[in-house]
């Protein structure tokens, strides 16, 4: 029986700054190959100010922050999870993911998810629902 | 804003995919996962299942760098697993258009859903993306 109550913060998840490598990696393991995210030439012929991070990158974040908190809430899965992306994120930025509950019922938790840069600049929001074993 | 509601019964695309053991831990790493605890697969592997959406922006007759990622939303009836067999079936949902605030090309939102069936052909996730094109 988990003892988590509606408006609680969750313990952050930082994570360390995103390089051009990650990006890379990401690409090769998401099939996601658009050039934006890896060509500072196309980027930048696009419109937009130079390589920017994957949006499913963050969402990956969010992913291994509900894993965090099911694994200190002891076990369970996740039922749905949501992210709307917010403003890009840029190599070089470091990415905190919090989470404050929504609800909380014995077996399951609503969460509502934030993701910011170091500058605490919104970058996606979103919502998950974990059920508890 | 222009609503267009296209035709969701219809699919746009249809796919089979199984995500190899080694591409689920290969996404962990890609993802800095810090946790020493991995489960099977991380609840965002089913990103690998947008092959329905880059198969949907080309009847669309969209190029890729065009394409920004508005919203993303996955509902899990059943846990997606590596090494297994998996249909998919996509729809575009809906469409409307946005002029740009700073001027730039005309935005347009395309609502894209995917299902994810098993062998049984049972639901195991629903993908909803909103994906943005501009031009």
């Amino acid at each position: 029986m988990h003892s988590l109550t509606k408006g609680e913060k969750i313990a952050p998840l930082v994570k360390p700054a995103i390089t051009r490598e990650l990006l890379k990696l990401y690409a090769q393991a998401s099939g996601d190959h658009n050039p934006i995210h890896l060509d500072e030439e196309v980027a930048k012929k696009t419109g937009l100010p130079g390589v920017i991070a994957h949006g499913m990158l963050t969402m990956a974040f969010f992913g291994e922050f509900l894993h965090q908190t099911l694994a200190t809430l002891g076990a369970g899965r996740v039922n749905e999870i949501s992210c709307r992306f917010k403003s890009m994120t840029f190599p070089g930025d470091v990415i905190t993911i919090t989470g404050t509950v929504r609800s909380a019922e014995p077996e399951s938790i609503d969460l509502d998810l934030e993701a910011r840069n170091q500058q605490g600049t919104l970058t996606a929001t979103g919502h998950a629902k974990l059920e508890l074993a | 804003m222009m609503m267009t509601q296209l035709h969701p019964t219809e699919p746009v695309a249809t796919f089979k995919l199984s995500v190899p053991a080694e591409q689920a831990q290969r996404f962990f790493d890609a993802v800095a996962w810090q946790l020493p605890a991995r489960p099977l697969a991380p609840p965002t592997l089913a990103t690998l299942f947008r092959e329905g959406e880059y198969l949907a922006m080309q009847t669309l007759k969209t190029s890729i760098e065009q394409v920004l990622h508005g919203e993303q939303r996955y509902r899990f009836i059943k846990d997606l697993y590596a090494d297994v067999a998996y249909e998919g079936e996509t729809f575009i949902n809906s469409h409307y258009e946005r002029a740009s605030k700073s001027g730039g090309p005309t935005m347009h939102f395309y609502v894209l859903q995917t299902n994810i069936k098993d062998a049984a052909g049972e639901t195991c996730a629903e993908c909803f993306s909103t994906i943005i094109v501009r031009k």
